[in-house]
């Protein structure tokens, strides 16, 4: 199982009464900005931001998830992104790497273009036996991430 | 509590310097695209300064470029 890291500060800010988290790449550049009342919630929508920004990357053919930590650093906070994080970026990176549609790719895997739009979602949690197939449809490695 | 800024105004600023809206993603409604740049997403409702400057720093938006409430 392959996790990657996102290090990140915190602040509070007195004027809004808010949480204010500040994810770094590992170039130590600022990635991703996470902001709510409560500090779980600021992490959970700094996750959706790197998220979505991965996302769209792959969607364009760009594999950014070696922006991402391999390892948490010894000191401060990490965000933890499993597999159910990695996995949806992953297969969509490989899928615009073919330049097809979603529908093709359910088309190959014999289920509707709904259920494959589920595992390129954040938190997708397919079955291992899905995955060999959706690897051997998609025709690069995939079980690494799982 | 009402929004601190909306991230249309963000959107608006963020093409005068040649990023587009490339669609909505997952958790926002905007994801800001360049080429050459990391995609960067926007929410509909910015809570504070916080927010709104992180943003347009990761935008590369030069501080000059910031409005008035932001700098």
């Amino acid at each position: 199982m392959r996790s990657m890291f996102l290090p990140f500060e915190r602040v509070f800010d007195d004027e809004t009464s808010r949480w204010c988290l500040t994810g770094r790449d590992r170039f130590g550049e600022e990635f991703g900005v996470g902001v709510a009342p409560d500090p779980d919630e600021a992490a959970g929508r700094l996750r959706d931001w790197v998220l979505d920004s991965l996302l769209a990357a792959a969607g364009d053919q760009e594999d950014r998830l070696g922006d991402l930590l391999p390892e948490c650093p010894a000191e401060g906070d990490c965000l933890v992104f499993g597999p159910s994080d990695l996995l949806p970026v992953r297969i969509r990176l490989l899928r615009a790497r073919h330049g097809w549609r979603q529908s093709e790719v359910a088309d190959r895997l014999g289920i509707s273009q709904q259920a494959y739009a589920k595992l390129e979602r954040p938190g997708a949690n397919p079955e291992l036996q899905t995955l060999v197939r959706v690897e051997r449809a998609l025709e690069a490695p995939l079980l690494e991430y799982a | 509590m009402g929004s601190f800024m909306r991230g249309r105004e963000i959107v608006e600023i963020a093409r005068l310097h040649g990023w587009r809206h490339g669609g909505p993603g997952a958790s926002h409604p905007y994801i800001l695209k360049r080429q050459g740049s990391r995609p960067v997403p926007v929410r509909d409702k910015l809570e504070n300064k916080f927010e709104a400057q992180g943003i347009l720093k990761q935008l590369g938006i030069p501080r000059s470029d910031w409005p008035e409430k932001l700098r």
